[in-house]
């Protein structure tokens, strides 16, 4: 099992235009995607909406390891892609299945993107001006930044055991359930004992010692943030309009796959074929 | 007259999980500007004593306390370990399990920040501690992305943030190479001379630092069994033989092996003299450069 | 016998690499210890020997034999590999349990498990703690546990990554004194190690690493007299060694030493000259 999936969710320390930007905008601006993403159930403009996303990908240097996320998904994707289009009860099923999963894409796009770009001490900063206690928001990025070295100390266990016989690639589903306790236990006492110490560490370090607290690198909002809430609202305000008026699109936004490449008609036509090589 | 900063009166203490005492009944007392060697073998008590300087023992742990501690007359059980964080800093011995934060940079600013220093004077302060401690290169690496012995340093960093008058190291240098382990004993030795730091330390590696000390306190099983200047502790019937550092070691060995020979009274009397026991090789060489060679 | 052909190793195509061109033969029986620099390699080097890591140039050999392509499961009976941090193996409700994991992982008959989980506890002074849970033991002790665990799996080459740190004088002796028993008895010992006081009483060949190459293989006491190497390993001069050559520079062919007995022992003659 890959732990490279994780590194999906590592801040990169590298600045980047996008890095300069504050969390709350990008925030606001993810879940108004997000809303615009789930709004339309059509091709055309989610394949925009792509197209607008991956200029943003560039510029926050994140292309590559969002292509090695997609790859890891890929047969997520094409399972998802064929068994919607012969499932799903819509007019144009096989369109509606690329639909679904382009809205993947863009998620998991703008989502890395996010956690890329926004570092855990900028998370929770961003938690305590939207009112949370200070301890809640110091654990949430705490534990996000722990993420990738409790993968490492995953693999480090694993490597550890194995080097002591333990193999988990045989024998039976039960069998393997109680091998993986070797690994579990582990896992657990390791995290356990970490969070303890740090625990008594950050506390001989004054942790909660006063209410007010300093920030050596606080979070500000300057003109671009609110450039960025402006143009979200402005998108919302748009999304809300079309999601109640519902005016009709025009022919070319609801362009479809045309109805010959139905993967359900595709499917049709092999399976026959291939009973016909029986016949002969 | 010294002042005493930290006093340890008949602390007890035992863990709830342990059906033992960690301490039982000890005593003693630290001097402002002392270097305090702390030493036992594993499972003694030693982090225990040491936790009870800034409350972690008992405030941060389940278990029966008995005794008091004080640190320059607060009681350690009557304040929050946080807010103890301004007169003792305290370094632990895994480097990766006490740093947290993005940046060594952001790790000095953390304990600043917790006590809501102004951002002015935050920086100020951060500035001073790198140059210090000498880690500019290591100042905006994440502490994953440095050797021990940095990690070690940068911890220290942290703990000095506040400017705490007492300085408290649990083992720092048991995951660390011969050369980074002398390079901190040595910058710890720095900190006591020059800035006037309270230095706490437990040890294992005491051939490194037995010479940096003033005082010394021996632990058994949770019983303070000496306490004292190095040379007394060391001298005690009661400091066992396997802990002496190589040097006092040979020389106690050659104290015993020549008490018979005549001449030595005459010429290397050093050697019958108990109580001042070498602790470097600088030492032990005098014990033959003052005398005159007798060929 | 373990041999290294011009192995060579880094964990990403275009990432550094590790361990550069090693070449060296460890025969059955002997006591090694890897130092150099954090970084240099030496936990690579190491994983290559149970065959964790595989190179990406060159050969690995065990007794002759390449193991590229042998199964972990398979160089498991014949490598023990005990890692840093006990937290990282430890895991069976009690101390027993833990040390018949890896024979039982072997499928090694249960008396002879039996036999040898006795006489290893003995020798570790860790009978007392048999039915204790290993979460619950001290730093100390856990570690004691943890490579005891490796030690029960009997295999005839035995890998310790930092052996002696947690581990207070006393349990230093034990482990050290083990480990030299095992390889009198022709099991091969191999180590990476910064104790100088550990590796000077027990290793009989220290190599030396430095950005993943060889930079000495020597016997202890010529390692340690080499000033420079000391620099580019981290590691520091004993003691000991210290003062026998100053004591040299005082009295003339003082005979270098780091053994604590033989230099008291040079000394008492030196005084007793003095008498006459």
């Amino acid at each position: 099992m890959s732990m490279k999936i994780l590194e999906y969710f590592n801040y990169d320390l590298q600045k980047s235009l996008l890095h300069h930007l504050d969390p709350r905008g990008k925030m606001l601006f993810i879940i108004v995607v997000t809303c615009i993403a789930i709004l339309f159930r059509e091709l055309v403009p989610l394949l925009i909406l792509l197209g607008i996303i991956i200029p943003l990908v560039l510029m926050g240097n994140f292309l590559r390891k969002w292509l090695k996320t997609l790859l890891l998904l890929l047969p997520l994707l094409i399972i998802i892609i064929i068994v919607d289009a012969l499932v799903i009860n819509t007019e144009y099923p096989t369109t509606f299945a690329f639909v679904i999963v382009l809205r993947l894409i863009v998620l998991t796009a703008i989502f890395g993107l996010y956690f890329q770009t926004v570092s855990p001490d900028d998370l929770a900063q961003m938690l305590r001006k939207f009112g949370l206690p200070y301890a809640f928001a110091w654990a949430v990025s705490t534990a996000y930044r722990f993420i990738p070295t409790l993968a490492k100390e995953t693999e480090i266990i694993f490597a550890a055991q194995k080097s002591r016989g333990l193999q988990i690639d045989r024998g039976n589903i039960f069998k393997r359930a109680r091998k993986m306790l070797p690994l579990l236990i582990p896992i657990f006492a390791s995290a356990m004992r970490r969070s303890w110490q740090l625990a008594e560490a950050i506390e001989s370090r004054g942790w909660n010692a006063i209410k007010k607290r300093t920030y050596l690198y606080s979070l500000k909002m300057k003109w671009w943030d609110y450039l960025l809430i402006i143009f979200s609202l402005a998108l919302f305000a748009l999304f809300l309009l079309q999601a109640i008026k519902q005016y009709p699109y025009p022919a070319w936004v609801t362009w479809h796959i045309p109805a010959k490449y139905e993967l359900e008609r595709l499917f049709g036509i092999a399976w026959s074929w291939f009973r016909g090589l029986f016949q002969k | 007259m010294p002042k005493k900063v930290v006093q340890i009166n008949r602390v007890t203490y035992k863990y709830r999980s342990s059906s033992f005492h960690a301490l039982t009944n000890v005593s003693l007392d630290i001097n402002e500007g002392d270097f305090l060697l702390l030493v036992g073998f594993s499972g003694s008590g030693k982090s225990t004593l040491l936790k009870t300087i800034n409350g972690l023992v008992p405030n941060f742990y389940a278990g029966s306390f008995g005794g008091d501690v004080s640190v320059y007359g607060e009681k350690v059980t009557e304040k929050d370990t946080a807010l103890l964080a301004k007169t003792v800093g305290f370094v632990f011995q895994n480097p990766e399990n006490q740093l947290s934060n993005l940046t060594i940079e952001r790790e000095i600013a953390f304990p600043l920040e917790n006590f809501g220093v102004p951002r002015d004077e935050m920086i100020a302060r951060i500035d001073e501690i790198v140059t210090l401690l000498d880690i500019e290169k290591i100042r905006f690496k994440s502490p994953f992305a440095i050797s021990g012995g940095e990690q070690q340093l940068a911890a220290i960093a942290a703990a000095l943030a506040l400017d705490p008058p007492i300085l408290v190291l649990d083992e720092v240098t048991a995951h660390l190479s011969p050369k980074s382990a002398n390079e901190l004993l040595t910058k710890l030795y720095e900190l006591n001379q020059k800035y006037h730091k309270t230095i706490i330390i437990s040890e294992h590696r005491l051939d490194r630092c037995i010479h940096f000390a003033n005082k010394m306190a021996y632990i058994e099983n949770g019983y303070l069994k000496a306490f004292g200047k190095p040379q007394e502790v060391l001298g005690n019937q009661n400091y066992p033989k396997e802990l002496l550092p190589k040097i006092p070691a040979i020389y106690l060995k050659l104290q015993e092996e020549t008490k018979n020979f005549s001449t030595l009274s005459k010429h290397y009397s050093f050697l019958s003299k108990r109580d001042s026991i070498p602790l470097t090789t600088n030492d032990f060489m005098s014990i033959f450069s003052k005398e005159g060679e007798r060929k | 016998m373990i041999e290294f052909i011009d192995v060579s190793f880094s964990y990403d195509k275009k990432g550094i690499t590790v361990l550069n061109n090693l070449t060296f033969k460890i025969e059955k029986g002997e006591f090694v210890a890897f130092v150099g620099k954090n970084g240099a390699g030496k936990t690579t080097l190491l994983k290559h020997i149970n065959g964790l890591l595989r190179p990406t140039i060159g050969e690995v050999k065990i007794e002759d034999e390449d193991i590229a392509k042998k199964p972990l499961s398979e160089m498991a009976m014949t490598v023990g590999l005990a890692f840093q941090n006990p937290n990282h193996q430890l895991f069976a409700e009690t101390v027993m349990k833990e040390l018949e994991f890896g024979p039982k992982n072997l499928g090694s008959e249960p008396n002879e498990i039996e036999e040898k989980i006795q006489e290893i506890a003995e020798h570790f002074g860790i009978t007392h703690l048999l039915e204790r849970n290993p979460l619950e033991l001290s730093g100390g002790e856990g570690r004691l546990v943890s490579i005891a665990s490796v030690l029960t799996m009997n295999q005839s080459i035995l890998v310790l990554d930092e052996p002696t740190f947690g581990q207070d004088y006393r349990q230093k002796k034990r482990l050290g004194h083990f480990l030299k028993s095992l390889s009198e008895k022709g099991i091969t010992v191999i180590v990476v190690s910064h104790d100088l006081n550990f590796i000077l009483d027990f290793a009989q060949r220290i190599i030396v690493l430095s950005h993943g190459e060889i930079i000495k293989d020597e016997s202890a006491f010529d390692v340690f007299s080499d000033e420079t190497l000391l620099e580019k390993s981290d590691l520091a001069q004993p003691v000991l060694l210290n003062l026998a050559t100053n004591l040299r520079k005082r009295f003339d062919e003082f005979p270098l030493s780091y053994n604590s007995m033989e230099l008291v022992e040079n000394l008492k003659q030196i005084l007793q000259k003095g008498e006459k």
